[in-house]
């Protein structure tokens, strides 16, 4: 009997994602975990050893600090969280990650992304110019002050979360950042 | 010289060898400025890549108001600049410097050939990128922190 391959619904996602379907260096060292509603990822300011695509459901994004919250946005899938703790080299979550619905992620410890750096640059190349998309994102999604929702929340009003059908899908390099740029297609 | 010790020394520049380090030195050119002078407009696009190496820098935003905010203070070793260059997308905020500076810059022309990804040294430049922008996210979480701080005071 074959053995089952557990990403199997998700490679096309991962393909999409990463804009290739030379996989196999970072599945390897990747591993599935599943959240319930309400579960929480990331804890603002604990510590964290992961970075983590989120698959299937849907999570929400906040900063908190002595029991009060500021609501970033949400995250959909075929986006990435973590990524600020490991590029800062911190330890520590710069936000509380917590499941909307049941999500299933991606889980990839900060020691194997640096692993794959080292090892697998093209795969990693692939992944670092989706975070730095995602980074770009959320910087610009949380430019501006918060403002009270009608129940008295502070809330951010910008994206936080990239739809998939809008990431960068392939990597054609100088000259689809010129085509980028002059807003050719 | 002082520009390079500069780089080797950002945790950024940690996949890149000596040999990519001196690419990127080489693709800056070093100057001084005056106090006042804008490096980034908010709303326009940034042309160039920038290094604080001596003096303060301003950042600074004009609110959905139009009230001028002050955002933070750049000290020598600050990034500024990577964001519009790498989504193509205006500035958001003013930069500006608040007395004498001197400023490593690289134009948008190197930046886009470092930046590529079809290369090792691209590969490493864009860690260097993926650090500065997460560097900018966390100061700016701190901020909302802060922010709430102001709101919700701790109970003496």
């Amino acid at each position: 009997m074959m053995p089952t391959d557990p990403w199997a619904d998700t490679r096309a996602l991962l393909a999409d994602c990463l804009g290739t379907d030379d996989l196999q260096a970072l599945l390897q060292r990747a591993s599935l975990i599943e959240l319930a509603t309400d579960e929480i990822l990331l804890r603002d300011m604990a510590p964290t050893d992961s970075l983590y695509l989120l698959l299937d459901g849907r999570l929400e994004v906040h900063v908190e600090t002595s029991g009060h919250s500021i609501r970033l946005g949400e995250i959909e899938a075929g986006n990435w969280v973590g990524e600020v703790a490991y590029y800062t080299r911190c330890g520590t979550a710069c936000s509380t990650v917590a499941a909307m619905v049941h999500c299933r992620l991606l889980r990839l410890r900060f020691d194997d992304f640096t692993a794959l750096l080292k090892d697998q640059a093209e795969v990693a190349c692939r992944l670092s110019h989706v975070l730095i998309a995602m980074l770009a994102q959320r910087l610009r999604a949380t430019v501006n002050d918060p403002v009270l929702d009608p129940e008295g929340n502070l809330l951010m009003l910008g994206d936080f979360s990239i739809p998939l059908g809008q990431q960068t899908h392939h990597h054609a390099g100088v000259a689809d950042f010129f085509r980028n740029l002059l807003g050719m297609r | 010289m002082l520009l390079r010790q500069y780089l080797r020394t950002f945790p950024g520049f940690a996949f890149m060898s000596g040999e990519d380090v001196e690419h990127v030195a080489d693709a800056m050119r070093v100057d001084d400025y005056p106090d006042g002078h804008v490096f980034i407009y908010q709303e326009k696009p940034a042309h160039a890549f920038h290094l604080l190496l001596e003096g303060t820098v301003t950042v600074s935003y004009y609110g959905r108001s139009g009230r001028s905010y002050s955002a933070r203070t750049l000290r020598p070793g600050d990034l500024f600049g990577a964001l519009s260059l790498v989504d193509g997308k205006p500035a958001m905020a003013n930069y500006a410097a608040a007395g004498a500076v001197k400023v490593a810059a690289m134009p948008l022309s190197a930046f886009l050939l470092l930046y590529s990804p079809n290369s090792a040294i691209g590969c490493h430049f864009q860690h260097v990128i993926a650090t500065h922008l997460a560097e900018d996210l966390k100061a700016r979480h701190v901020t909302l922190r802060e922010l709430l701080e102001r709101i919700y005071p701790p109970a003496a």
